[in-house]
C-alpha cells in the first residue's frame, strides 16, 4: 500500500510540500516534481499552500476559542462572558459645578416661581488642552427658588462628558429580540433603563443593573449587561425567576452617555448651553445663569483592553463573590454597606497574640464616627452568606491615626512668580490629592517621609527641597466626664526615647557647695564640692503631649498650693484635692506630657510657667509606642466632646500602619522658605512641636505647643 | 529506483514525465495529458520564464523578471536585459539544460517578443532549439 501525505496539519509550507512529494515518489505516474519549472511542481505548490492555509486557519480559529490565546477582542469578551465577567466600559470624565439662577417674578407679578428645573441632556461645553467637549446631566434636576431673593442654586451638579442619547425598544414576543445599545463608547455606569407598559404610558419603572443574582426574585426590576460584538453592550432582562420578565408590548426607554473618555479629563471653565425652566415653564435667560466650577473634569478612563480582560476575567471568576481574602471582605462589606467611607479587614492571625478563626472588619461610616451596635450586627449578618464556614467576622470601629505633617518647603524665589502663600496653597492641593488616593489601602500600609517629601518637591518647579516632621495623633475616647478611667493607645511605631538623647553630666566641677541644690543638674554635693553622680542627665524634651482639658479635682487652689512649693516637679505622691479647703474650686486647664523617662505628667501653666500637678497620670512605652493614660478623671474638654487628643513623636522617617488602622493626614501645615533670602536650616526632628519648653526650670517660659481640639476625621467636601 | 537524480549527482537523464500545463485530457484515456522528456523540459523552461518572482507561495526566488522587462522601451539594452535574465533564470532553476544561445526579436505585430533559445540537455548531446513568443498580456 502506498504511503499517504502525513504532514497535513503542519504549519510549515515546505514540510507539507515535501510530504506531498514524498508521496509522489512512491508512485510512478510522474517524475518531474523535483524541478521547480515543471507543471507538477506548480500543482504541488498549490496543494501545499491550500493545506497550509487550512491548517493555519484551523489553528487560529482554535486559538481564538481559549482565553489565553485569543487575540480578537470580540472573542476575548465572548470567553470572558462564560466567566461572568463584563469588561469595563469607557468611563466618562465627571465634573462638579454650581449653578446659580436668578429668576424673574412669577406671572402674578408679586412672587417668584416655586422651583427651577434643569433639563437632562447636554448642558455645558468646556475645554482642555486637547479640544472642546460637551458635558451633560443624565437626569432632570429640580431645586427650589428662594422666595425672598428669587435665586435658585443647583449645588452640586454632577456633569459627565459626553452626549446623552436615547433609544427605545418595544418588547415583541413574536421576534427573537436583542436589546443592544446601538452605539460605541457608551459608559455603562450611565445607562438608564425605564420601562413603561406601552409607548404612550407615562408610568415608568426604573430598572437597575443586577450585580448578584442571589438576592433576586421574579419581581426584581433588574437588567443584566454584557458586551456583544463591535463594542456594543447588550441588555438582558429577567426570565421571571431571576428578575422580572418583560411583557409583550412593554416599552423600553434607554438613555445613555457616549463619551470621549480619558481624553476629556481636565476640562474646566464650563459654558452653559442647556435649558433651565422655572415652575411657570419659562426658560431662564443665559444672562441670569452663573456657573462656578467646583471640580474640573476627572476620572475619565479608556475601555478595558483585551489584554486586561484576559488578566482580570479568571481572577474575578476565582473570587466568585466569596469572602476569603482580606480584600474580599473589604470589597463585599463596601457593597453590602454602601455608607462605609472606608473598610479595612484583617485576619485575627495578624494580631499579637493571634486570634484564629476571626476576621476583623473595621468600618468608618461616611457620617458620624462609629457604627452603632445594631448596624454592626446587621452587617455581620449580611456578611455571613459570603464567609467561609467556621470563620467569624467581627465588625469593629477603626482606629484612626491622624498623621500630622509639618513641612518646610524650600524654594528659589527668583524662579517663580508665585508668592510663598500661593506656593503653599499649591502644595496643600497636592497633599490633599495624596490624602484622597487609595481610600481602602491608605498609603500602602506605610507612610514614608521621603515619598511624602518627593510629592511636595514635585508640586512646583521652583521648589528645591523640603523637610517634613511627622507626628501621630489619636483620641482618648473611652471615658465619660467625671469618671476615673485608664486607656492605652497603641501607636504601632516606636517613639523617640528622650533619655537616649539627654547625654551624661560632666564629671563634677568642684564648685564649693553646702547642699545638693547648690550644684548643677546631675551633680550632688559631696564633702563640700559638687561631684557627678553618674547616669544620664534629665531628658530635655517630651514625645507625648495631650490636648488641653479639665481634670476633676485639679483646681486653682491646688495650683496655688503647688506653686508654693508643695509638689512642683517632685516625685511626691499626687496631691489630693480633698486636702484643699480654699474656696477657689474652679478647674484649671491642664495638659498631659511625658517626662522623657516613661511617666506621664499632668501640667498646667501659671504666669507662663509650667506647673506639674501630678507626675504619675500614666506611662509611655517608647519602644512599642504604647501610651497609657490614667487613672485620671476628666472633668471637661474645651469642645465638650468626650475625646482628648494625644500626639506622639515617632522615631525614624516612616510611619507603619498596622492592620485595621485607618490613617489620614490631618492639620497639614506647609511653611515655604525662600532660601535665596532666608537660608535657614530646619531639622527633621520636631523642635517646634516637642521641645523648647522649660522642663525642670520653673523660671523659664513654657512654649510647648499642645494640640487644642480633639482630632476629627477630615470631612470630604468633594462632590464625588 | 527513482527516475531522476538530485543535482549533486552527475546529471544523467533517465526520462522525464510531467503534466501537460494545458490540463487538457487525453481523448483516448480521458486522463490528464502528459508531456515527456524534451517536451517536458521545454514546458518547464517556458513555465519558469513566464513566472513572476514572488508568484509561487513562500518561494520568492522562483521565476524571472522577463514579464516585467517586456514592458520596457524596446532597444538593444532591453534586448540584452531579457537575454541575460533568461540565461540567469534557467541557470538557477533548470539544472537539466545548459543554455547555449539566446536571441530575442521584437514582434510588435503580435505585441510580443520572439525568443529563440538553444540549449543542450544534460546527458544527451543534442542541442534543442525552441522558439516561442513572449506576449505582453
Amino acid at each position: 500500500m502506498s504511503a499517504i501525505p502525513s504532514q497535513l496539519t503542519s504549519l510549515d509550507f515546505f514540510e507539507i510540500k515535501e510530504s506531498i512529494k514524498s508521496y509522489l515518489r512512491t508512485r510512478n505516474e510522474f517524475t518531474d516534481y523535483d524541478f521547480e519549472g515543471s507543471a507538477s511542481a506548480y500543482l504541488i505548490d498549490t496543494l501545499a499552500y491550500n493545506t497550509y492555509y487550512t491548517a493555519f486557519n484551523a489553528n487560529m480559529a482554535l486559538n481564538e476559542a481559549f482565553l489565553e490565546s485569543a487575540t480578537v477582542r470580540d472573542n476575548v469578551v465572548r470567553i470572558a462572558k462564560q466567566l461572568n465577567y463584563t469588561p469595563r466600559s469607557i468611563k466618562a470624565p465627571r465634573a462638579c459645578v454650581t449653578i446659580r439662577v436668578q429668576t424673574q417674578a412669577s406671572l402674578n407679578g408679586t412672587t417668584f416661581p416655586e422651583f427651577c428645573t434643569l433639563a437632562a441632556g447636554d448642558v455645558f461645553v468646556a475645554r482642555n488642552f486637547n479640544d472642546t467637549y460637551t458635558f451633560c446631566v443624565t437626569r432632570d434636576l429640580q431645586t427650589t427658588v428662594d422666595s425672598a431673593t428669587g435665586i435658585a442654586v443647583f449645588d452640586p451638579v454632577l456633569v459627565y462628558q459626553g452626549n446623552l442619547l436615547k433609544f427605545n425598544y418595544t418588547v415583541d414576543y413574536t421576534k427573537r429580540q436583542d436589546y443592544v445599545i446601538p452605539t460605541e463608547n457608551v459608559d455603562t455606569a450611565l445607562v438608564y433603563v425605564d420601562i413603561s407598559p406601552n409607548a404612550q404610558s407615562q408610568e415608568i419603572d426604573t430598572y437597575n443593573l443586577a450585580t448578584n443574582v442571589t438576592a433576586l426574585n421574579d419581581t426584581s426590576r433588574v437588567y443584566y449587561l454584557e458586551e456583544s460584538d463591535d463594542l456594543r453592550y447588550r441588555l438582558i432582562f429577567g426570565d421571571g425567576v431571576l428578575g422580572r420578565k418583560l411583557i409583550d408590548g412593554e416599552f423600553i426607554r434607554l438613555s445613555y452617555v457616549t463619551t470621549f473618555g480619558e481624553e476629556a479629563n481636565g476640562c474646566k471653565d464650563f459654558a452653559f448651553i442647556g435649558t433651565i425652566r422655572d415652575s411657570d415653564q419659562r426658560a431662564i435667560s443665559p444672562a441670569n445663569i452663573a456657573v462656578v466650577t467646583r471640580e474640573s473634569a476627572a476620572d475619565g478612563e479608556a475601555r478595558e483592553s483585551a489584554l486586561s480582560i484576559k488578566f482580570r476575567a479568571p481572577r474575578s471568576f476565582s473570587t466568585q463573590n466569596r469572602a476569603v481574602t482580606e480584600t474580599d471582605y473589604e470589597h463585599i462589606v463596601s457593597e453590602i454597606y454602601p455608607q462605609a467611607a472606608s473598610v479595612t479587614a484583617y485576619g485575627g492571625e495578624r494580631l499579637t497574640p493571634p486570634i484564629y478563626g476571626k476576621v476583623y472588619v473595621a468600618i468608618r461610616p461616611k457620617t458620624g464616627n462609629k457604627l452603632n451596635e445594631t448596624t454592626k450586627a446587621r452587617i455581620k449578618n449580611d456578611l455571613k452568606p459570603y464567609t467561609v464556614a467556621s470563620v467569624d467576622p467581627v465588625i469593629i470601629d477603626p482606629t484612626t491615626y491622624y498623621i500630622i505633617p509639618k513641612s518646610y518647603v524650600y524654594y528659589d524665589g527668583n524662579n517663580t512668580d508665585k508668592s510663598g502663600a500661593q506656593l503653599a496653597s499649591d502644595v496643600l492641593r497636592n497633599v490633599d490629592q495624596f490624602n484622597k488616593n487609595g481610600q481602602n489601602n491608605r498609603f500602602g500600609g506605610r507612610i514614608e517621609a521621603s515619598k511624602y517629601n518627593s510629592m511636595l518637591d514635585n508640586s512646583d518647579p521652583a521648589i528645591s527641597g523640603s523637610v517634613t516632621q511627622l507626628t501621630i495623633g489619636q483620641n482618648l475616647d473611652q471615658f465619660t466626664f467625671g469618671n476615673v478611667f485608664t486607656q492605652c493607645l497603641d501607636f504601632g511605631n516606636s517613639l523617640y526615647n528622650p533619655s537616649n538623647f539627654s547625654g551624661t553630666p560632666d564629671g563634677g566641677d568642684g564648685t564649693p557647695c553646702s547642699t545638693d541644690s547648690d550644684c548643677p543638674e546631675g551633680q550632688v554635693c559631696i564633702d563640700g564640692t559638687c561631684q557627678s553622680i553618674g547616669g544620664g542627665c534629665d531628658p530635655s524634651f517630651s514625645v507625648v503631649k495631650s490636648g488641653t482639658f479639665y481634670a476633676t479635682g485639679f483646681t486653682e487652689d491646688l495650683v496655688n498650693l503647688t506653686m508654693q512649693g508643695v509638689g512642683t516637679n517632685s516625685t511626691a505622691p499626687v496631691i489630693s484635692s480633698s486636702s484643699i479647703t480654699d474656696e477657689n474650686q474652679v478647674l484649671v486647664p491642664v495638659n498631659i506630657r511625658d517626662d522623657g523617662k516613661g511617666n506621664l505628667l499632668l501640667v498646667t501653666k501659671r504666669d507662663e510657667v509650667e506647673v506639674v500637678l501630678n507626675n504619675a497620670v500614666g506611662s509611655v512605652d517608647y519602644e512599642n509606642g504604647q501610651v497609657c493614660v490614667g487613672p485620671i478623671a476628666i472633668g471637661g474638654t474645651p469642645d465638650d466632646s468626650e475625646r482628648l487628643p494625644i500626639q506622639v513623636l515617632p522615631y525614624g522617617g516612616a510611619i507603619t500602619i498596622p492592620p485595621g488602622v485607618d490613617p489620614t493626614l490631618f492639620d497639614i501645615s506647609v511653611n515655604p522658605i525662600d532660601w535665596k533670602t532666608n537660608d535657614i536650616s530646619i531639622p527633621n526632628f520636631d523642635p517646634n512641636n516637642f521641645s523648647g519648653y522649660n522642663y525642670g526650670d520653673p523660671t523659664g517660659i513654657n512654649i510647648i505647643d499642645y494640640p487644642t481640639d480633639s482630632f476629627t476625621y477630615p470631612v470630604d467636601t468633594s462632590c464625588f | 529506483m527513482p527516475a531522476y537524480r538530485f543535482r549533486s549527482d552527475q546529471y544523467v537523464s533517465r526520462g522525464f514525465k510531467d503534466l501537460a500545463i494545458s490540463f487538457n485530457s487525453n481523448p483516448s484515456t480521458d486522463d490528464f495529458g502528459a508531456v515527456k522528456n524534451e517536451r517536458a523540459i521545454n514546458q518547464s523552461v517556458r513555465n519558469l520564464l513566464l513566472t513572476i518572482l514572488g508568484e509561487r507561495p513562500f518561494q520568492p526566488n522562483i521565476g524571472s523578471r522577463v514579464k516585467g522587462l517586456l514592458f520596457e522601451q524596446w532597444d538593444p539594452f532591453a534586448a540584452d536585459a531579457i537575454k541575460g535574465e533568461i540565461r540567469d533564470c534557467l541557470k538557477r532553476l533548470e539544472p537539466r539544460i545548459t543554455v547555449q544561445d539566446v536571441s530575442v526579436r521584437d514582434d510588435s505585430d503580435l505585441n510580443g517578443i520572439q525568443v529563440e533559445l538553444e540549449y543542450l540537455i544534460t546527458g544527451e548531446n543534442i542541442t534543442q532549439e525552441v522558439t516561442f513568443l513572449l506576449e505582453k498580456t
